[in-house]
């Protein structure tokens, strides 16, 4: 091979394979292109205020003198950093570098010399793909205005408004919903253009040479074929003769289909995106959350424990391959996508981060076989993330400790708990039973000592529960990991115990505050 | 003899069963079908065949109703308020506790006579939803209600032998004397639900009132033969 090519190939290679280069593309990549990255929305806000800067200007100089400084800075300074934006965007389309090595590497598995020319050529044509992308081509005219010797460019400051369409997500989703209908719109565009020609035809023929008329060149009677067409009318050029009037008649009604129906397809590409376009929202917004309770199938135990986990204030995110059961959650008003929770790809694509977002996985499918495949699933992205699975059959206990389920909820043995309880002690089965589930506002709660409390009561003697018709129950001590039920006045707390506390809640908050003060 | 039965064959009822066999000598599992029979007598569980359109008087002459406890815990819905409505025509007095899968059948279930009704799908998520929100108020109250240990809860009738009878109930030292917590105390002459201790303060504790209490094992033995009376 030709000692250049080998240099040259070689640098592609190390190029390829250095860290630092990778490290400096992914982090303008995060910058510019992903959506995703945290700090991206600065960059945003940033050319925002650029574009409207520059915007502003213009319109300012078409009355008024502007400052040379501001002059200044909007033909270079602004010009200048959507140039270097331009270039970073061409830079990081697609990987050179890998565009050549793909190359180099067919050719070498092929036995023929490296086509060094075929392999540029590649990478041009891939740069030539962007360049010639709408977006691509706003973002080069939005700089022609720092070449202001030309005057007659100036105007092109105003594309740097469309440049707005890079950064607002309404106008992309806009343009995707129209995109749907792409082949609607380009019927009824052909339908008015050839009606526009021909009745713009007919009227100039027709009233061209009357000279009462005020269609005197062809662009008059486009003009006003398109101002009745659009049902808009000014009434500036209006028709005189017969015949004119008699099109004006076809325009017009040709005029109010037209417009119909280009309403009705507007309507109907909105409706039909909708839910997707909202689904798309709800992905978006998972990346904002944090500790998400991963409810895994939303029949009626999953149904009860998302909506009781929803209305204490937690974060969930329901996953149910069944449809109606995904519509009956987003009814509930629960972040909802009909995707199967034992597939792999389902996390990929809602971007769900197990290790800082995912407080538990709950497993509530009906059946003992999904549950555990979701399980396996999930223990194949994190061994650390906490799931809860229900067991309908006893059989399958120990399969569920294999696949990984930390907590294992056999509904059936409490039942049967319950029961035997329930014969023994009524009255205190019911008690417990209310406790749990504080009605009357009475229940039992947990509050954690801290160095505020232990500053002002060192001993629950100095705490006086009493005060606030509270039954202390007992003190969780976190150094021995004991329950100290009952526990003597002269207990001495540490940082990080439990007071387990029975009553009402309005005075357990009481309580909590009074633990706060001095002398309370 | 104290006697259970229980209707239906699933492992609801099977856990039942199982939980019961240290309180009852006596448990007749009833099923609707005869190779349920036959599986249930292999595994050496008492077993008897039923129709929901038996007639249920024979029951008088193998049980004595009086220590007789039923469990309807059959799968279907319908058949299971069928077989409690069915039983509570039959005996007025008999102590039915039915499982039910929703609220709605709950509800008809105790319109169709059962005396307790023991909701599944609200039992098993209240435990879901414990165990994520509230791990050690769980961990305590299933110490207390479920495991064999030294903590316990117990009820407790007021016999006329007590010294606090007259008392406040805040009045006496509970806590330094008898080693417990009295959770709720259920008024003599209000058949009402629980008054918890810290609201019953207003009326003085007397002969026939029923004391929630929470204690170990050997501090509730203690003060129960104190006064020798009985639990209910």
């Amino acid at each position: 091979m030709h000692i250049f090519k080998r240099l040259f190939i070689g640098a592609v290679y190390a190029l390829n394979g250095s860290d630092r280069y990778a490290h400096l593309k992914h982090t303008f990549y995060n910058f510019f292109e992903n959506d995703q990255y945290k700090y991206k929305k600065y960059v945003d806000f940033f050319m925002i205020f650029l574009i409207f800067s520059s915007v502003f200007i213009l319109i300012r100089e078409v009355k008024s003198n502007v400052q040379p400084d501001i002059k200044f800075f909007n033909d270079y300074v602004i010009s200048i950093v959507f140039m270097v934006e331009y270039v970073v965007r061409l830079w990081l389309h697609e990987s050179v570098t890998s565009i050549i090595i793909v190359q180099y590497e067919k050719d070498i598995t092929l036995s023929r010399e490296f086509r060094l020319r075929h392999a540029l050529y590649k990478v041009l044509v891939s740069k030539f793909t962007h360049i010639r992308s709408i977006s691509s081509l706003i973002d080069l005219l939005a700089i022609v205005p720092f070449f202001h010797e030309l005057r007659l460019l100036r105007i092109f400051i105003l594309f740097r408004i469309f440049k707005l369409f890079r950064y607002t997500r309404s106008v992309k989703t806009f343009a995707s919903v129209l995109a749907s209908k792409q082949f609607e719109f380009l019927t009824l565009g052909i339908f008015a253009s050839i009606i526009v020609f021909v009745s713009s035809v007919l009227v100039y023929v027709m009233e061209a040479h009357n000279p009462l008329s005020e269609v005197r060149t062809l662009f008059d009677a486009f003009y006003w074929s398109i101002v009745t067409m659009s049902t808009v009318g000014y009434g500036d050029v209006v028709p005189v003769s017969e015949a004119g009037r008699v099109v004006a008649i076809f325009v017009i009604l040709s005029g109010v289909a037209v417009m119909a129906f280009t309403t009705s397809l507007f309507v109907s590409a909105f409706t039909e995106k909708i839910e997707e376009i909202k689904e798309i929202k709800s992905i978006e917004d998972i990346s904002k959350l944090k500790k998400i309770y991963l409810v895994c199938g939303y029949k009626e135990i999953g149904r009860q424990v998302a909506l009781k986990l929803k209305n204490s204030g937690s974060n969930i995110i329901v996953l149910e391959k069944n449809p109606v059961h995904v519509k009956e959650a987003l009814r509930d008003g629960l972040r909802a996508f009909a995707f199967d929770s034992g597939l792999l790809s389902t996390y990929e694509d809602l971007k769900i981060d197990f290790a800082t977002q995912v407080k538990a996985v709950l497993c509530l499918d009906e059946s003992d076989v999904e549950n555990i495949y979701t399980t396996l699933t999930v223990r194949s992205i994190t061994k650390h993330v906490e799931i809860i699975s229900t067991l309908q059959s006893k059989n399958n206990h120990k399969k569920f400790e294999m696949a990984g389920v930390n907590k294992i909820i056999y509904s059936q043995e409490f039942i049967g708990l319950i029961a035997k309880e329930y014969i023994g002690q009524p009255v205190a089965f019911e008690l417990i039973h209310a406790l749990r589930s504080a009605t009357n506002g009475i229940g039992i709660s947990e509050i954690l000592v801290d160095e505020i409390m232990l500053r002002y009561h060192g001993d629950l003697s100095e705490m006086h529960c009493q005060k606030f018709k509270l039954l202390m129950l007992g003190v969780y001590k976190n150094s021995s990991k004991n329950f100290l039920f009952n526990p003597l006045d002269n207990t001495l707390l540490e940082t990080g115990d439990l007071l387990i506390i029975v009553g009402d809640y309005i005075f357990i908050e009481e309580f909590k505050k009074h633990l706060h003060k001095k002398g309370g | 003899m104290k006697s259970a039965v229980i209707f239906g064959y699933n492992e609801f009822a099977l856990e039942i069963a199982q939980s019961l066999k240290t309180k009852y000598s006596d448990i007749t599992l009833f099923v609707l079908q005869d190779e349920d029979k036959k599986l249930l007598q292999d595994r050496g569980f008492k077993v008897a065949k039923f129709d929901l359109l038996d007639e249920w008087s024979t029951f008088e002459t193998e049980y004595d109703l009086d220590k007789l406890i039923v469990f309807c815990a059959l799968e279907e819905s319908s058949q299971n308020i069928f077989l409690t409505i069915s039983l509570r025509a039959t005996f007025e007095k008999l102590l039915i506790i039915a499982l039910s899968t929703d609220q709605e059948s709950g509800r008809k279930l105790k319109m169709a006579g059962a005396n307790k009704i023991i909701p599944i799908t609200q039992t098993t998520v209240n435990i879901i939803t414990e165990i994520l929100e509230r791990p050690l108020v769980t961990e305590i109250l299933n110490t207390i209600l479920f495991a064999e240990n030294e903590l316990k809860i117990a009820q407790w009738s007021i016999p006329k032998n007590a010294e606090f009878i007259g008392e406040n109930i805040e009045d006496v030292d509970w806590k330094y004397k008898y080693g417990l917590i009295i959770l709720a105390v259920i008024r003599a002459n209000l058949d009402t639900s629980f008054i918890y201790t810290k609201k019953a303060n207003h009326e003085p504790l007397k002969e026939g009132d029923i004391l929630v209490i929470v204690g170990f094992k050997y501090d509730i033995e203690v003060f129960k033969s104190r006064y020798r009376g009985k639990t209910l």
